[in-house]
């Protein structure tokens, strides 16, 4: 791994993560965050989204006209989204059924979106598909850390496997949506001080 | 102006090209796991049925399959298609497939009876298109299971199924999903009232 795919999977996993420092994909962040097994695949559909069509983009940017790029993005991404969602109907039902709609709506994520513009339209298929890995990951691990604390106080399990045992008090407000901004919220407070840190420590801006 | 006009043809030609392509990959994919969505459909539609008669069952396809093979006869009257369940030679239950208008679009559903149909023996829904998180909610077990073992013997007018808190309340309605709610009990009530007209039928056939 060279530097600069170093670099892209700093800024996709902790600089620029998606989901706390660019707020992106929010809504599918919050509704599938209270099982881990659901953040768990939720995160791996987003990131072979995400990566294949960064890939699928910057192989053909230099023949797509300039004012039909978005068009041409939206379908090489309802592509891929709709693969994911063939594969996991036909070889996971009972986790299809348990993502319903979010799916279908990875189209709207604004990451894939946001990395294709930003990223893939400019710069060479390896370090797209790098970039695309790098920022569904960024994304998937902040589910699953949100995923995590929901399902432990909630349910009193991790990936289905009881933890805590019977005498665990579930926390039913974890499991139901405002647990979700409660945790969202705590994740992007704790991220934003530790990076504003370095940031001073570096000599950086100073408010 | 010879620039001006390539500029048009060529987005056009670029999109469909762009377009065919994926389509037929899709398309591929799409006719590669066609057999297998449908077979997952059937067992998710199985055990709707099986869990609607009360009768237990692994949460694995294989025995879904096996234990609806067990226990199910499929028949039809002019109106509905109904399953027999059978355990031993004795009949413990029949379900009827229902359907009616929801909120949103039509609403399917199991509804299953006793061997004498004085009760509800339970019900679950096999497909709709509520609202996610409001009528979706119908989907949920605490919801479904109010269906189980509710009396059908003494009710007037029809009224088999009534929302508490109202007089002779039977079952809880979902907060916030007042449509969805009046549409599931204006749904199960008239088909109970129509299947009851039929089930002299039902019982002699299930004897043959």
């Amino acid at each position: 791994m060279n530097q600069k795919t170093k670099g892209i999977f700093l800024l996709g996993l902790w600089k620029d993560n998606p989901v706390f420092r660019q707020i992106l994909g929010i809504c599918s962040a919050l509704a599938v965050t209270n099982l881990m097994v659901n953040s768990f695949v939720m995160g791996l559909g987003l990131i072979f989204v995400t990566a294949f069509s960064e890939l699928t983009v910057s192989i053909i940017r230099q023949y797509t006209p300039k004012h039909i790029r978005m068009m041409v993005q939206t379908l090489i991404i309802s592509a891929y989204v709709i693969i994911v969602d063939i594969f996991l109907k036909a070889y996971f039902p009972s986790i299809s059924e348990a993502l319903g709609p979010y799916v279908g709506l990875i189209i709207t994520n604004c990451i894939i979106m946001g990395r294709c513009e930003s990223y893939a339209q400019n710069n060479p298929p390896y370090y797209a598909f790098m970039d695309g890995i790098a920022s569904g990951a960024g994304y998937a691990i902040v589910l699953l850390i949100i995923a995590f604390v929901r399902e432990l106080l909630g349910f009193g399990s991790l990936f289905g496997i009881s933890i805590l045992g019977e005498s665990w008090t579930s926390w039913t407000l974890m499991i139901m949506p405002p647990g979700a901004f409660f945790m969202l919220a705590i994740i992007i407070w704790i991220s934003k001080n530790m990076i504003d840190d370095e940031k001073e420590e570096n000599g950086g801006a100073k408010a | 102006m010879a620039t001006h006009k390539k500029k048009v043809v060529y987005p056009i030609v670029f999109m469909v090209m762009v377009t065919s392509i994926f389509t037929l990959f899709l398309a591929v994919i799409n006719e590669l796991t066609y057999d297998t969505i449908q077979e997952q459909s059937r067992i998710k539609t199985q055990s709707k049925l099986l869990y609607s008669l009360d009768i237990d069952y692994e949460d694995s396809d294989e025995s879904i399959l096996n234990t609806y093979n067990k226990y199910i006869t499929e028949k039809s009257t002019d109106d509905y298609t109904y399953y027999i369940a059978e355990e031993n030679g004795q009949v413990i239950g029949y379900a009827f497939e229902v359907r009616g208008s929801g909120l949103w679009g039509q609403i399917r559903s199991y509804l299953a009876f006793d061997d004498s149909f004085d009760e509800l023996k339970g019900v679950d829904f096999i497909s709709h298109s509520e609202t996610p998180g409001l009528g979706g909610r119908i989907d949920e077990r605490w919801f479904v299971d109010q269906f189980k073992g509710i009396e059908l013997t003494q009710s007037a007018d029809g009224e088999y199924l009534i929302f508490k808190p109202s007089i002779g309340g039977n079952i809880d309605s979902i907060t916030g999903a007042t449509s969805t709610s009046k549409a599931v009990r204006t749904i199960f009530n008239e088909n109970i009232e129509e299947i009851l007209q039929v089930k002299e039928e039902v019982i002699d056939e299930s004897k043959n």
